[in-house]
């Protein structure tokens, strides 16, 4: 059944949500900071934070443009989306008109959905999680999982040198032992000279890529330089994608205490 | 008892001496026959306990054909008549992953119901989320037409609390008296999702999904009712509603994802194929169907959509009677045993027959004459048990609720826990014949000892 917030075997999802969730969902690391060894090889797992840091402060705003196309139709739909930590997020579509004020917020592991015109706040179960999150290629699970990327994962650079023109590092992330994930491997390209991100590709259990993820246009706001333009490619529906825009994005300010609360998600 | 010259080799002239080679005149069958049957009544208790022992199994094994048969059947009948109906049609890109896009359009819903004799159920289907104050669950949503819906299955019969009744909206205001109003619709869920979801009659449902436009489509529902086991799946996420009700939903228009089809003849059910089948290929847009991204229409049999099923119930009756073989073998056992004793018993008077000239063929058949009255005997009255107990068990029915109180899962159809015989003529015939057959062949052995009896010796011994 190709529906969406609901379906359970449309899409394989999990994993680290490389970046409409990163800035939606990601929080502030520790600062640890990466490692200026210039000669050396730099150390993957400092590398991937530094990645994750992207759209990530203490908290952050930001106004999406979210696109999703599929062979039967396209939607755009413009979202503002608020995080604190790496454990809370919120995010609100604000047009198409049919579906403003529709509201996802997840804390921590959870995540429920608002909708405006029935009035309703619902929680996604468990068995909900693969289900696509608001019509695109994401996924809820992509939501939650994002923030145990490091805890999930073991990263270790596997190339360095020129890629398609370009002077990159190979990251391939495989899962930990104990880790619950649908995610066979992840190999992260990033670039050299900037340290930012190109190319994330997931693949299944069975070693064959499941999508592709790609981050391009960089550029700077409120003092950060990141990618602004992410698509997300899934490999069996070709000619489908799911594209995210940053049309702006701030950090570190102040938000609402109760912004992250079931009363935050409801007001409009 | 003086025995006819029939039965003396030597007396016939034209033959040689040797037993084997006497000939039998009618009246030497009929002494034969009479010293057969005489020679059952003057051990009653060995006669009766042998054909008792036939009665027995002969009985079990009828009335078990008859609630295999009965259970097949069931399952079967279940099956088509829960939900499959005999016949469905589906566009390929359906049958292959759900797509919600690939529709049977209306119009040849209409063709089909004009130009064919069955009766056709039209039915929409989506993912979703259900969810209920705070708990949640992954939906199956199924629009129907409940008028042709019962035309063709006995969905809208299954019900366990509250009514089938998809019929009419209520408005409801989520928002508050002075916003908009939205249309609340009635839903039949499955009882798994009533239990985890804490359903009540007139409990309010949240349905979310994503709409065919790519919306999220969103409503409040109201549960009129709570379905019966269907199967598993269903009964864990199924929420049927109307087709209205569904399109409040998903907008979806322009056609159905299913059409379950019953047929009035069950036995003509690749022929009713068939005939749906050509009249799908003289609908004008058919061709242009098949192009499109949804693909060509596809009219399958229950078997072809369920041949678990099909393989089930064929394999399991290779079993059966391969079971009904291994019990008869034990039978025969049981008669090889007796009819050893019975001649060995007599052996005496078996090599006076022989010393009075009785041919040897003579004396084999009289003894296999012996157990085929036995055999006749044990037939008859095992046939009379046994329709007696597979008529019982097809009025009765045979509850087996105590060890499965939900019914039993087989290949994803749910059995109800009562199971009713159905007794076919077969049953008899076949039960009938493996015991004749056995019991002869059994009999073949101490027969063919009786004729390597050396009368001098039995005598003296």
């Amino acid at each position: 059944m190709r529906s969406s917030l609901c379906t359970w075997s449309r899409n394989r999802a999990g994993g680290r949500l490389p970046s409409l969730l990163l800035a939606l969902a990601l929080a502030l690391l520790p600062a640890l900071a990466f490692p200026a060894r210039a000669s050396d090889l730099p150390d993957a797992k400092a590398l991937m934070r530094k990645v994750d840091e992207l759209w990530r402060g203490q908290s952050s705003q930001a106004q999406l443009t979210m696109t999703v196309k599929t062979a039967r139709y396209e939607r755009t739909m413009t979202m503002e989306a608020w995080s604190e930590g790496k454990d809370k997020s919120l995010v609100k579509i604000l047009a198409p008109k049919k579906d403003r004020g529709i509201a996802t917020l997840k804390v921590d592991k959870n995540i429920w959905n608002y909708l405006p015109k029935i009035n309703r706040v619902t929680k996604i179960p468990p068995s909900m999680m693969m289900g696509s999150w608001m019509g695109s290629h994401f996924t809820n699970d992509d939501l939650v999982k994002e923030s145990s990327y490091e805890d999930d994962y073991d990263s270790k650079l596997t190339f360095a040198g020129m890629r398609n023109g370009q002077r990159v590092y190979e990251i391939t992330s495989t899962p930990k032992p104990e880790a619950v994930v649908v995610w066979g491997k992840v190999v992260t390209e990033i670039a050299q000279d900037t340290l930012l991100p190109i190319r994330a590709v997931y693949f299944d259990e069975d070693g064959k890529p499941a999508r592709t993820m790609t981050f391009g246009d960089p550029k700077t706001f409120d003092g950060r330089r990141l990618p602004t333009r992410l698509v997300l490619l899934p490999e069996d529906k070709p000619g489908e994608s799911t594209t995210v825009l940053y049309d702006a994005i701030r950090f570190d300010m102040k938000l609402r205490p109760d912004l992250f609360t079931l009363r935050g998600l409801q007001e409009q | 008892m003086s025995l006819p010259t029939t039965l003396l080799g030597a007396a016939d002239p034209h033959q040689p001496p040797h037993p084997a080679h006497v000939r039998l005149g009618t009246s030497g069958w009929r002494v034969l026959v009479f010293l057969a049957w005489r020679n059952l009544w003057r051990n009653r208790l060995r006669s009766l306990l042998t054909a008792g022992a036939m009665v027995v199994g002969l009985t079990l094994m009828i009335a078990y054909l008859a609630l295999m048969e009965g259970m097949f059947r069931q399952m079967v009948g279940f099956a088509t008549n829960i939900k499959l109906g005999h016949i469905q049609v589906h566009r390929q890109a359906y049958i292959d992953d759900q797509d919600l896009y690939a529709l049977l359009p209306w119009k040849l819903v209409r063709h089909l119901e004009e130009t064919t004799p069955y009766a056709y159920a039209p039915r929409l289907y989506a993912a979703g989320l259900a969810s209920a104050g705070d708990s949640s669950s992954g939906a199956l949503l199924m629009g129907i037409d409940p008028d042709a819906e019962m035309q063709v299955t006995d969905l809208p019969q299954r019900i366990r609390e509250g009514r089938f009744d998809l019929s009419g909206a209520r408005k409801v205001y989520p928002r508050g008296p002075s916003e908009p109003s939205v249309p609340e619709y009635p839903v039949v869920v499955g009882y798994n999702l009533a239990r985890n979801l804490q359903l009540k009659i007139g409990s309010e449902l949240v349905l979310i999904t994503q709409a065919a436009d790519g919306s999220i489509g969103n409503g409040l529902f109201q549960v009129r009712g709570v379905l019966n086991a269907i199967d598993p799946a269903f009964d864990r996420m199924g929420v049927v509603m109307s087709m209205q009700a569904f399109n409040s939903l998903m907008f979806i228009e322009d056609g159905v994802h299913e059409l379950a089809v019953r047929i009035p003849d069950v036995g003509m059910l690749d022929a009713a194929r068939d005939s749906i089948a050509a009249s799908v290929a003289d609908w004008p847009d058919t061709a242009a169907l098949a192009k499109g991204p949804g693909g060509p229409v596809r009219v399958r049999t229950w078997k072809q959509i369920n041949p678990e099923l099909n393989d089930l119930v064929n394999s399991s009756q290779a079993v059966i009677y391969i079971l009904a073989v291994i019990v008869f073998v034990i039978a025969a056992m049981g008669i090889l045993n007796t009819m050893l004793m019975a001649t060995y018993e007599r052996r005496h008077e078996l090599a006076i027959l022989l010393a009075l000239g009785m041919g040897r063929g003579a004396m084999m058949a009289m003894v296999m004459l012996e157990a085929f009255f036995l055999a006749c005997f044990g037939a008859v009255m095992g046939s009379a048990t046994g329709c007696a107990l597979a008529w019982y068990l097809q009025a009765q029915g045979f509850d087996w609720s105590r060890w499965m109180p939900e019914g039993l899962d087989m290949m994803g159809v749910v059995m109800d826990p009562i199971y009713y015989a159905h007794l076919l003529p077969q049953h008899v015939v076949i039960s009938v014949a493996m015991l004749m057959v056995t019991t002869l062949l059994a009999a073949l052995l101490p027969s063919w000892r009786t004729t390597r009896l050396n009368p001098a010796r039995a005598l003296h011994g």
